[in-house]
């Protein structure tokens, strides 16, 4: 058995407006990895993004408490390793396997929603993410529905980022109008009720029998439907436009809707199983913090993670179990 | 001249031994003139002396004199009397003159005091119709044996007596004798009340000792209460002897009290439910109160829950004021749930242990908090209750319990239907000044009672 690596940088760059989840969105996802798809090994190279890891992942699991906001844009160089075991001809009556390691560096920027806003064009901090998502691979964009429904600023939060991108891309000769990235929209906070119920009502909603906690998830196929939705009943009504502008000014082919919950459903604490009574598993305390009400099992994190690496670096692109 | 004080003495007693319908005389020489003292018995047997200052007219003669009023003897208090006093005097072979130098009216009533009763004094009571005879059970007016004759100053008896709630006038403890007319059956004879005291007690049974202070005059001890003139007259007090006891059932008073949020707010609802307490101790039945506290459910695994907590339960008042008392200074965790309150939980434990059968039930609930939800509710995003309980049919299940009466003493910003129904009967707010008198009356805990004017004795 040989052994060979690959290795890849696709960066990958997160967008979405304050408090749509981004940083819990990247809290949980070494859980979801640990939980989920173990072959995958989530780790760094550098004392701040250890920093940043360790931080997020301790305060989630063992705190029950939520990252706190981020300031400015924190970039985190992760690194993504699994092994592969292939087997290949190498002769006529003779064949060969041997293991492949890929590894993928994830550049992860999670710019705070503040700079992401159309007032805050021209700043240093606004140069450097439009810069980081120009010259990312992948965009995780995180819709928070919840935040719209009270706020509906997605819009306004979005579109002027992706005029930024656009004039940026448009130095470049033989640029067709269309950004090259691979997008992966993410619906989040499936646990709130007034998504859950959306879904239900919408009858997205996926159940897989076997799954220990008793936990639907929204299959991708869906996701846009249920997105569509919940973008009617925003605020002002603009929300559907999101969608559509990433439609308009990125390759339809490399955009992808999943319905996500960084912390999963709350488990009833005597049956061990989600209750559809009761979904939502973070509760906002006097201070104006949050707080995991259960064990925290993400729904739908590693998925666009992975699709965006594995679009990014089609060796690592390995069907999970 | 013969006598002292002590003859006078023994002659009065001698005096009042004898003393029969038609009473004796005796007279006072003194000073300033003359003076006879008429001595009776009343219709109770009590002798009761009548004064009377001789004028000039009635010192006209000697003879006229004993005539009007054939004294038994004649004290004189003075050597010096007045002439026309002195002429009043008898002979040798008359009736005897002592000298005495106390006033004779001194003497009257101490020999008063402690001459005997000559007809035995009883207390009024209630008593029912025993079973097998006309009219069983039907409440009566009768007296109970104090003292016999013969008995004097001095002689004590105990009695275990039993009070009624009754209103606000109290109970009347009346000492009598009989109209003891040979024609007429012991039962039948006139009772004839020569002292009626009245004090508001509380029901239940109490033991009094009568002592004979002296003919006519009855001390009443060992009351928890002290005796004072009574407002009403014997007449009014035996029209109101009622046939029948009404319902006047114990009432169980259920005190719910939430202890989410700071001590300040806890505190108030505390304060409240102890007044509450205080007014329906006075209101003139027996009470039984218990005291459960709830809190929220904890709404994550790593906070702890609060269970539903029994302060007391069927305990008398003081110890539910205790139990209350006990809950003040808690320190709210700050991962507590603030939005809403086991309220649901707590209507199902009591709805569990809660019967008439000690009394009819008055719930009375302090707080502000909704329940928690029995499932998702997308419009209030309130957190279900861990056990699925719909606070709609708990509370059901209580208001169907005869008599049961739902008060709710409300925090400012209280929310959820849940309290409009608890507060069905009367509702106030915690911290505004609450009209505790009115609100317990809307419960029916001072409901007025029925008068029932003496004790009954078992």
């Amino acid at each position: 058995m040989t052994d060979a690596t690959s290795r890849s940088e696709p960066g990958i760059a997160m967008l979405g407006a304050t408090g749509s989840g981004k940083s819990t969105f990247l809290g949980a996802l070494q859980i979801a990895f640990t939980l989920q798809a173990r072959d995958w090994r989530l780790w760094w190279r550098d004392a701040a993004s250890r920093e940043a890891l360790i931080g997020m992942n301790t305060a989630l699991v063992s705190e029950g408490k939520f990252p706190l906001p981020t300031s400015g844009i924190d970039t985190f160089d992760w690194i993504l390793r699994r092994e592969v075991e292939r087997t290949e001809r190498t002769g006529w009556f003779r064949t060969q396997t041997f293991t492949e390691s890929v590894e993928v560096t994830l550049k992860l920027a999670d710019p705070s929603g503040e700079i992401t806003g159309s007032g805050q064009q021209g700043g240093d901090p606004r140069e450097r993410l439009v810069e980081h998502l120009t010259t990312s691979q992948g965009i995780l964009y995180m819709f928070d529905p919840i935040r719209e429904h009270k706020d509906g600023d997605a819009y306004d939060k979005t579109y002027s980022l992706v005029m930024d991108m656009i004039t940026e891309a448009a130095r470049e000769p033989g640029f067709d109008g269309k950004l090259p990235h691979h997008v992966a929209i993410c619906v989040t906070k499936l646990d709130d009720p007034r998504v859950f119920k959306t879904a239900a009502e919408l009858d997205v909603l996926d159940w897989d029998e076997d799954h220990p906690l008793g936990f639907p998830r929204v299959l991708d196929s869906d996701a846009r439907v249920l997105l569509d939705k919940l973008c009617e009943i925003s605020r002002n009504g603009n929300a559907d436009v999101v969608p559509k502008l990433f439609e308009q000014y990125f390759h339809a082919g490399r955009i992808r809707y999943y319905v996500t919950s960084s912390v999963g459903f709350m488990v009833n604490k005597r049956t061990r199983r989600l209750d559809v009574r009761d979904t939502e598993n973070v509760y906002r305390m006097a201070s104006g913090r949050s707080l995991v009400r259960s064990p925290v099992h993400p729904v739908n994190v590693v998925e666009p993670v992975r699709w965006l690496v594995e679009r990014s670096v089609p060796s690592a692109r390995v069907p999970l179990p | 001249m013969i006598g002292d004080d002590e003859k006078v003495h023994g002659a009065l007693c001698d005096e009042l031994a004898r003393l029969n319908g038609t009473g004796f005389t005796v007279a006072e020489f003194g000073a300033t003139g003359a003076t006879v003292f008429r001595v009776r018995r009343d219709e109770h047997g009590t002798p009761q002396p009548k004064l009377r200052r001789l004028t000039a007219a009635d010192l006209a003669g000697h003879d006229a004199f004993y005539r009007a009023y054939a004294p038994a003897f004649i004290a004189t208090t003075s050597a010096g009397l007045p002439a026309e006093v002195s002429e009043l005097l008898p002979g040798a072979d008359g009736v005897p003159v002592y000298d005495c130098p106390t006033p004779l009216e001194t003497h009257l009533l101490a020999a008063i005091r402690d001459s005997p009763l000559v007809l035995g004094y009883e207390l009024a009571v209630l008593k029912r119709v025993p079973a097998g005879r006309s009219g069983a059970g039907r409440i009566y007016l009768s007296g109970h044996h104090l003292f016999p004759p013969g008995v004097r100053r001095g002689d004590r008896v105990k009695v275990m007596v039993r009070c009624e709630p009754t209103d606000g006038d109290g109970t009347a403890f009346a000492v009598l004798t009989r109209d003891q007319r040979p024609d007429v059956a012991p039962n039948s004879q006139e009772l004839r009340p020569f002292q009626i005291q009245s004090a508001v007690l509380p029901a239940g049974s109490h033991e009094l000792t009568a002592v004979l202070d002296r003919p006519g005059h009855v001390l009443l001890e060992g009351l928890p209460a002290q005796l004072g003139t009574s407002a009403r007259s014997w007449n009014e007090l035996c029209s109101l002897v009622p046939q029948q006891l009404a319902a006047q059932d114990p009432v169980h008073l259920v005190c719910l009290i939430e202890v989410c949020g700071g001590d300040q707010d806890l505190r108030l609802r505390i304060d409240r439910l102890e007044e509450l307490i205080s007014e329906a101790e006075t209101g003139a039945r027996q009470l039984l109160v218990s005291v459960i506290a709830y809190g929220p459910h904890a709404v994550a695994w790593s906070v702890t829950e609060e269970p539903i907590a029994v302060q007391a339960w069927l305990a008398s008042s003081a110890e539910a004021v205790a139990g209350l008392r006990r809950l003040a200074g808690r320190r709210p965790d700050e991962r507590e749930y603030r939005r809403a309150a086991q309220l649901e939980c707590a209507l199902r434990e009591i709805a569990a242990h809660l019967t008439d059968d000690y009394g009819r039930p008055v719930l009375v609930t302090a707080g502000g908090r909704p329940a928690h939800p029995r499932a998702l509710d997308t419009d209030t995003l309130l957190i279900p209750c861990p056990d699925w309980v719909n606070w709609v049919p708990e509370f059901n299940r209580l208001a169907v319990l005869p008599g049961i009466a739902f008060g709710a003493l409300r925090d400012r910003r209280w929310r959820g239907d849940i309290w409009q129904a608890l507060g069905r009967d009367a509702r106030a707010t915690v911290d505004d000044a609450v009209n505790m008198t009115d609100f317990a009356a809307d419960l029916g805990l001072l409901q007025v009672a029925q008068p029932v004017p003496f004790p009954f004795i078992d």
